[in-house]
């Protein structure tokens, strides 16, 4: 008998993912096709993921959360760092050895539509993940699918449906579905409601938070809509060209955001609210290019605050509070 | 849990009923494609020939009767005798068997073995190097030369023809199945596998290879008529199946020396070749629109009618001062979609005032993308969509005016920018030109009066350095820049109205704020107008001094942005509102959803079509369209049976 | 720029590499002794030795290979054992003609078949359209050298306009040169056409859905504006890279033709050698024409950088 239920956890002291000094480089053909240039997509994140929390990962295009989120799951080799799991360094693991830790760390995707096998019918997409893992016999499989469509508030008559036939936040349903289906423990989810309409994507947010309550699961969260990262998140991480910026608990970061990017990027998001007297920062200029990056800090280019040493010196994470940390040489 | 067997049984009965009406579905859609129905009967006539040869022409092919020479068709001999005597008939009979078989066996085993050597070498990046030099290197060889060289040295046989002709056809079916490999690891649903852990052969062979198998099939179809002319070409040189063995190269080679006096020694034979080719190739054409339907079947407009000369000067009408710049009154969009006639627009109506802006705001499927497009109508009127009612600008009804009349309004009295400013700019055209090309369509304008212009627009728009961008390509460009570049398109004959789909949507926050001020600004300065369309309440707060608010192609709600923002009227609006997550909203509670997605614009509900997904809705509601009227002191128009009940409810 | 070509020239060489390989290795696809199978059955084992050392045949693999390699690239490419002239000579006689009758051909497919792809595009489902399925059906279906007969029995046996076979060079005349290339370069051309016209077809309709073409039409431009200033030039790409990849099969497509029409190029020089087992010319054939087409897709790609500037600059 397959249960869905996640038996209760103590929160552990220890946090349930650990990451130091993450890298993802990549080498870029230049103009000649001789040179290589490194794009440093993601240059040196460290963080930490506590158990049964969410995790909520911003930064605009380019900034690396997305490939973040892919290194961790070997999607794409990590080219440094670590990632501690239960005391075991993921990255170190041979790929088939780490087969067996796909069950706990599992996926959501962005695009509903092109996540899911336009051929295979829903009930199939979803055993097949119990089959890959040998999970039961196929009538339990095919029971357990049933169980999973329902939690994720589809019907059992969705087991026989194509993808093409159902609306986006359907598919998404089936994405979440897919990825809990294996009972795991951490799912990193790639900007899982970016594509959707307004409406559906508070339907998808709230079905997020019933199930992580339900299941106890962990949530790194990536996302570029800050006012959806806020409202689902615990912890906020702010990453700009490749670093983490800034790091706090989500109140202490939207009252007090330390670093001058967070406050810009704050300041951009529209409110809906035509009374509302904003202060607005209007940045100068466009966001630089991975492959060219600014020396010292990468924000100074841009930073209504920059000073002479900006320009020479990254500035590295610095506690200014509790669980708030930044990297400003203003701090 | 017997409950959830006994529906499993059920559901299992269904789908089963599913399968065979797709099938039935499949085999009505095979029937009505023509291509595949002649090529099959045709295909069916050549395999019948084949395997019944020496029931049809019962003599033998070898058989010399030099009596009988060079005679022409008659009831003994339907297709005539050939220089040594033999029956032609037979002769083509068992050629056109020859080539059959050399054509199958030929497009079986380069299918075979292309796929293997394209889905792996596709699959694995370091096995593509090795494999796709050797294939690249076969594949400069012209198929023919290639095939003569290696017949030289093998020796003429029927076997090793075969076998010539599959080396020589491998790499083009590897190619191909290479590339849709390529195309297939892309797609987020492989990504998806390697998460869930699959193994790298599951992953090619449960997954990547169904979706090439149609091109395979496809392909393996053209390969089959193309072996067959590459057969008969070599036979025809004397490079392929050896005479006397009848083939239908070697009879054409026969026949063309003697083509003056007995051309039905050519004829023939050459009418032989041309159906089986055909016969093949029809079905692969056939096939290929039947498994992808979209490709022939998808829409593409078809242009206004042409018209040679410099449009004439539009002559704005005057409007009176206090009357709006644009009144659109009634409109209604049906497009014509594989699924039948839509209307993506179904009775619009909303006004535009002088210096004023504007937001249009919904979700997908809403129409206002539609109605956007139809002011300018952009949309092809000849195979596409149909216009009803009226869109006045300056008093002038935009849909009454001649193709020439509007095509001067465009870019010059009103002006459009798009979403993606990447696919929206030509790439092979410099900025400074595509700026140009709009203020030399509207006005007369020297080419570097023009340009000279282009670079003040580009400054105009925030662009540094715009001597120097001008001369650059679109692709040169970030998001953001390109959007200016648009925005300076856009300005250049100084439209009264600008009509701005979804600017910032494809943009970062931090750039969609530059652009949105860009905007407001353009709009304070210049006086010009703004429909400005979005899904982003924050957007419309801010920059809108009136909103529209759509769903499923009607207005629900319209009226000014802070009434409409404190208290809002339609209970679509209420739970758009409540939807989103606000930077000062309680992070505790969960966001009050609306229940239900919005269907589908060919299966619209009777009566209100937000009725299947209001919380408030009743039986009138759901029989009875409600019309979009103002409530009694105020100056909002809603469309709601409840609306005035409801203004209890807080956003 | 210069980068671009270097590299380009540089990324031909593994290429090339594996051509030469797969035209040495021919001569060894031949069951039994080649040298005897040349000489035929009359000749004595003396006779057929000496042919081997002359062809090097005793050397082991590598190091004929070698040496061959080192003579082609010097030019030296061997005698024609029928001909009693170096392989070299031979092929620059045939040259000529070829390279009228390609390039004829290939003016012939294009003129016919961009404008009419071209117009199909833009006027879908009428007649434009129905006219171009049928004729590049018709196209792929009829072998150029079927077709090059049919025509030789309309105008040359039945309406006798044009000539039936033969060659003249340029030296004797334009027109006389023309009148004898025009049959055999029409067959070629329109098997050609045929492809050309379904590819231009299919890629201004692509180019048809793409965003800034609707950015033209709100700007006010006008069909013809839209499908000659817009459209054609993005669409052009991918129709070059199909005039460059069929090249190989209008070579091709031309060495039978020239047999029919008894032309002296190339593809007749081929044929000839072929039933001759004159191993040398024929290894020098396949090794130009491969070249040739090498050479050709290299210019196709430098035409591509000039027509679309996302290539050239980064």
């Amino acid at each position: 008998m397959i249960t869905t239920t996640i038996q209760h956890r103590e929160l552990a002291a220890e946090p349930l993912l650990r990451v130091n000094g993450l890298k993802k480089y990549y080498s870029a053909a230049n103009q000649a096709g001789f040179r290589q240039s490194v794009v440093k997509a993601v240059d040196g994140v460290s963080f930490d993921l506590r158990e049964g929390e969410t995790y909520g990962l911003v930064g605009e295009s380019g900034c690396g959360k997305s490939t973040l989120g892919k290194s961790l799951l070997r999607l794409t080799e990590p080219t440094d760092g670590e990632a501690f799991y239960q005391g075991v360094d993921l990255f170190k693991q041979p790929r088939k050895a780490f087969q067996t830790y796909r069950r706990e760390l599992q996926m959501v995707f962005q695009d509903p539509f092109s996540s899911l096998n336009p051929r295979q019918i829903i009930g199939q997409a979803l055993e097949e993940a119990l089959a890959i893992h040998r999970i039961g016999t196929p009538k339990e499989r095919t029971l357990h699918a049933m169980e999973m469509l329902h939690t994720v508030g589809l019907q059992m008559e969705h087991y026989y449906r194509l993808p093409h036939e159902l609306s986006g936040g359907q598919r998404q349903r089936i994405g979440l579905a897919r990825a809990l289906i294996l009972n795991p423990r951490i799912v990193i989810c790639d900007e899982p409601v970016s594509a959707l309409d307004v409406i559906i994507q508070s339907q998808i947010i709230n079905l997020m938070r019933r199930l992580q309550a339900e299941l106890k699961l962990t949530y790194l969260f990536i996302a570029h809509d800050i006012a959806v990262v806020r409202h689902i998140s615990d912890r906020i991480g702010i990453m700009y060209l490749g670093k983490l910026v800034e790091e706090a608990d989500t109140d202490s970061l939207f009252a007090n955001p330390l670093h001058p990017y967070t406050q810009v990027l704050l300041s951009a998001v529209p409110v809906p609210d035509p009374a509302a007297r904003r202060q607005r920062i209007i940045l100068e200029g466009d966001l630089p290019s991975p492959l060219d990056p600014p020396s010292g800090c990468a924000f100074h280019t841009r930073c209504p605050y920059a000073m002479d040493r900006c320009r020479t010196e990254t500035p590295v994470q610095r506690e200014a509070s509790e669980g708030h940390f930044a990297a400003c040489h203003l701090i | 849990m017997p409950l959830l067997e006994i529906k499993a049984d059920e559901l299992a009965a269904r789908r089963l009923r599913l399968k065979r009406e797709n099938r039935k579905l499949f085999v009505r859609r095979f029937l009505v494609n023509k291509a595949a129905v002649t090529g099959s009967v045709l295909i069916a006539l050549v395999a019948a020939v084949s395997l019944f040869a020496p029931w049809i022409a019962s003599r033998d092919p070898y058989a010399i009767d030099v009596v009988n020479r060079l005679k022409a068709p008659s009831a003994v001999y339907p297709f005539g005798t050939d220089n040594f005597g033999r029956d032609l008939l037979t002769r083509v009979v068992y050629g056109t068997r020859m080539s059959a078989e050399v054509g199958f066996a030929v497009a079986l085993g380069s299918s075979a073995i292309g796929l293997v050597i394209g889905l792996y070498a596709g699959y694995f990046k370091w096995l593509d190097q090795i494999l796709m030099r050797v294939m690249d290197g076969l594949f400069a060889f012209p198929a023919v030369l290639l095939a003569i060289a290696m017949m030289a040295a093998l020796g003429p046989s029927v076997g090793n023809l075969i076998l010539c002709l599959i080396i020589v056809f491998v790499p083009s079916i590897a190619r191909i199945v290479r590339s849709s490999v390529l195309t297939a690891k892309e797609t987020t649903y492989i990504e998806a596998m390697h998460t869930l852990g699959a193994s790298h052969n599951r992953i090619i062979w449960k997954h990547i290879l169904p979706g090439s198998l149609s091109t395979l099939i496809v392909q393996g179809s053209f390969i089959f008529a193309e072996a067959i002319i590459v057969e008969a070409a070599l036979s025809f040189l004397g490079a392929g199946i050896p005479a006397p063995t009848p083939s239908l190269g070697n009879l054409l080679s026969d026949g063309k020396l003697y083509i003056y006096n007995s051309s039905w020694m050519t004829l023939f034979p050459g009418l032989a070749l041309v159906l089986v080719v055909l016969a093949m190739n029809l079905f692969g054409d056939g096939i290929r629109d039947l498994l992808d339907p979209h490709a022939r079947r998808s829409l593409t407009k078809r242009l206004v009618q042409p018209l040679k000369q410099r449009p004439a000067p539009f002559q704005a009408g005057s409007a009176a001062a206090d009357e709006p710049l644009l009144q659109i009154r009634e409109l209604k969009t049906q497009l014509h979609t594989e699924r039948g006639r839509v209307p993506a627009v179904d009775g619009v109506s909303f006004e535009v005032g002088k210096g004023e802006v504007v937001g249009i705001v919904g979700e997908s499927g809403c129409g206002k993308s539609a109605t956007a497009q139809s002011v300018l109508r952009l949309f092809d009127e000849k195979r596409l969509a149909e216009y009803e009612g009226e869109i006045r600008y300056n008093g002038i009804d935009l849909l009454k005016l001649t193709p020439k009349q509007m095509r001067s309004v465009r870019g010059n009295e009103i002006s459009m920018i798009f979403q993606d400013p990447l696919s929206s700019l030509n790439p092979v055209h410099t900025i400074g030109e595509q700026i140009v090309e709009t203020l030399r369509l509207h006005r007369p304008i020297g080419k570097k009066e023009a340009w000279t212009k282009a670079v003040e627009l580009l400054r105009l728009t925030g662009i540094p350095a715009p001597e120097r961008r001008a001369r650059e390509y679109p692709h040169q460009l970030s998001g953001g820049m390109r959007q200016r570049v648009m925005i300076a398109i856009a300005l250049a004959c100084e439209p009264q109205l600008l009509i701005a789909d979804e600017p910032t949507t494809a943009l970062d926050v931090t750039i969609q704020a530059q652009i949105l001020e860009l905007i407001l600004d353009l709009n304070r300065r210049m006086g010009m107008s703004v429909m400005l369309i979005t899904h982003d309440l924050g957007v419309v707060a801010e920059a809108c001094s009136r909103v529209v608010v759509m769903y499923l192609g009607q207005v629900v709600e319209s009226g000014d942005v802070r009434t409409l923002f404190e208290k809002p009227l339609h209970p679509y609006t209420i739970g758009l509102m409540q939807s989103i997550p606000r930077l000062d909203g309680d992070r505790s509670q969960e966001l009050a959803a609306v229940p239900g997605s919005v269907p589908s614009l060919d299966q619209l509900p009777q009566g209100c079509r937000f009725a299947p997904r209001c919380t408030y809705a009743d039986d009138k509601c759901r029989t009875v369209m409600p019309e979009l009227a103002a409530l009694p002191g105020g100056d909002t128009l809603v469309r709601c049976w409840h609306a005035g009940k409801l203004s209890g409810m807080e956003a | 720029m210069a980068f671009y070509i270097t590299r380009r020239l540089l990324a031909m060489i593994p290429v090339l590499f594996v051509l030469s390989v797969i035209v040495f290795l021919i001569i060894y696809l031949i069951p039994g002794d080649p040298a005897a199978v040349m000489l035929g059955d009359g000749a004595s084992p003396e006779t057929i030795e000496a042919l081997r050392e002359q062809m090097g045949l005793n050397l082991p693999l590598l190091p004929q290979y070698l040496r061959w390699i080192g003579h082609t690239l010097q030019g030296e490419l061997g005698d024609s054992f029928f001909m009693r002239q170096p392989v070299r000579t031979a092929l620059a006689e045939h040259l000529g003609p070829t390279f009228s009758l390609a390039l004829l051909a290939e003016l012939i497919a294009i003129v016919i078949a961009v404008p009419l792809g071209v117009r199909a595009a833009s006027r879908r489902g009428e007649l434009a359209d129905k006219a171009l399925t049928g004729f590049s059906l018709f196209g792929i279906t009829v072998p150029g050298f079927v077709l090059s007969m049919f025509t030789v029995l309309l105008f040359s046996v039945q309406l006798k306009w044009l000539p039936v076979s033969g060659y003249k060079p340029l030296s004797d005349g334009l027109i006389t040169h023309l009148k004898y290339l025009i049959l055999p370069a029409l067959s070629l051309g329109i098997v050609q056409a045929a492809l050309l016209a379904r590819v231009t077809r299919s890629s201004m309709l692509e180019v048809l859905n793409e965003g800034f073409v609707k950015t033209a039409l709100a700007k006010g431009v006008s069909e013809q504006g839209i499908v000659y200033r817009h459209v054609l030039r993005n669409a052009l790409l991918p129709i070059l890279t199909v005039i460059g990849g069929s090249f190989g099969a209008l070579l091709a497509g031309a060495a039978v033709i020239e047999s029919i029409f008894n032309i002296p190029g190339m593809g007749q020089l081929l044929v000839n050698s072929v039933q001759r087992r004159d191993y040398a010319v024929i290894q020098g054939v396949i090794l130009f024409v491969a070249f040739a087409y090498v050479m050709v897709n290299l210019a196709v790609d430098l035409l591509c950088t000039i027509v679309d500037p996302r290539v050239r600059l980064k």
